[in-house]
């Protein structure tokens, strides 16, 4: 019974410390668009920022993991196509460090704009970002002025807990690009995120409805 | 001087009536609403990631990505919708209850008052309350009404499939998908807009209730 005990203790803290599970895209993609949309929705987001971006990460952060062995989260990153529109997603979990929690929670959206192809570039390699090179502030709501620092900086971030609108610690976090996940999205076992963000992956066909109100959200 | 303070005096008191009736029912009443309202737009943006899936599953269906597991996450991604829909009905229900609630003990305050400026100035208020609910009502309906006929057709799609499902018959029920796939399109954008004018309710609602 003792010995018992211990398994399920040892267990029950194994699980509490894992990473938050990766998600299927076709589960992103939706979860991103309710995300994106409450932001819009309710002004959190300068949209005029957005057309700026030269990429944007959708996150969300949930369970246990966040305030015990760093937070875990799953989402999509997009990067912004030469012609102004956005490439298919690229599935990503982040972990370590701290990335928008900063009181603390359970449940947390994230949305970080990437205002330099560079940064887009180190998000889709897997990067680390360690907290001293990252010159991430909070993003200017919806209807604040925008001025040129906000375009040079590295990242604008945008958190949201349940209702609650948190400060930023950004940075000691690494990302992760969810292989998995992308190979069965584009039907391509060996794609890589950079065929992802570069353009060069066509989203399949039975795919693209899916995401087309969350491409329509970020006009 | 006694003269001037009494009548003073008097508006005061009246004043201090007024806003003790207007810190009551009606206040407590747009609280509960703002806050089930808040809970209609959790429900129907659980509904607009079933409806995502739905469309999704259609499109790899037709295509071929994992036709049989599409085929089956259909089925199971429509029951829940169904079942997310029975709640958002619920919830509707619950929301036009409120409005009526509120209404009637606003209503009621405004009857409690003397001053006749003020009594005008409160009934626009109300006026304007009304005017904003009837118009989310009125698209609440309308969604309503489309995704009815959404979800029918979603579910003859379903019973088409149950009854002969085969590469053969996906190809057959092409204009049939496309249909629905069309529609869901459409349904998303109607539930966006609709969303924002929850919110935009939520929110005037939330401004005259005491949980600020």
């Amino acid at each position: 019974m003792k010995h018992l005990r211990k398994i399920l203790l040892v267990a029950l803290m194994a699980g509490f410390s894992l990473p938050a599970s990766a998600e299927n895209l076709d589960k992103l993609v939706p979860d991103a668009a309710e995300i994106f949309g409450r932001f819009k929705r309710e002004d959190l987001i300068n949209m005029d920022l957005v057309k700026d971006a030269k990429g944007i990460v959708i996150l969300n952060y949930t369970g246990f993991a966040i305030g015990i062995g760093g937070t875990g989260g799953d989402g999509i990153l997009f990067a912004r196509k030469d012609d102004g529109s956005w490439t298919g997603p690229c599935a990503i979990t982040t972990d370590g460090g701290s990335i928008g929690i900063k009181v603390g929670g359970s449940d947390n959206d994230v949305v970080v704009l990437l205002m330099k192809a560079g940064v887009v570039n180190r998000w889709a390699k897997g990067d680390h970002f360690a907290s001293a090179s990252a010159s991430a502030v909070m993003g200017p709501k919806g209807g604040e002025a925008v001025d040129a620092s906000m375009k040079d900086r590295d990242f604008n971030v945008y958190v949201w807990n349940k209702g609650a609108e948190l400060g930023v610690s950004f940075g000691g976090f690494d990302v992760n690009i969810n292989d998995e996940a992308n190979a069965d999205y584009y039907d391509k076992p060996a794609i890589s995120a950079q065929d992802i963000v570069s353009g060069k992956a066509e989203v399949p066909a039975g795919k693209k409805d899916s995401l087309n109100r969350l491409y329509d959200m970020l006009k | 001087m006694k003269n001037k303070i009494l009548p003073l005096l008097t508006a005061l008191a009246a004043f201090a009536m007024m806003a003790q009736a207007q810190d009551s029912e009606s206040l407590n009443v747009a609280a509960d609403q703002a806050d089930s309202m808040n809970k209609l737009d959790g429900l129907v943006g659980r509904a607009q990631k079933r409806l995502e899936y739905i469309l999704t599953n259609l499109g790899n269906l037709q295509t071929g990505n994992g036709a049989k597991k599409a085929y089956e996450e259909f089925k199971d991604n429509l029951e829940d919708l169904k079942d997310i829909r029975a709640d958002i009905k619920d919830r509707v229900e619950k929301v036009r209850d409120l409005q009526g609630v509120r209404m009637a003990a606003w209503t009621k305050e405004v009857s409690g008052m003397t001053d006749k400026d003020m009594r005008k100035l409160t009934n626009d208020q109300i006026d304007k309350a009304k005017a904003d609910f009837d118009t989310l009502d009125k698209q609440m309906r309308e969604v309503g009404g489309d995704a009815n006929d959404l979800t029918a057709l979603l579910e003859d799609l379903k019973k088409y499939f149950d009854s002969s499902y085969s590469a053969d018959s996906v190809k057959t029920a092409a204009p049939m998908v496309e249909k629905a796939k069309t529609s869901g399109r459409d349904m998303q954008k109607s539930v966006d807009a609709l969303r924002d004018t929850i919110y935009k309710n939520k929110k005037e609602v939330k401004g005259t209730s005491s949980a600020q």
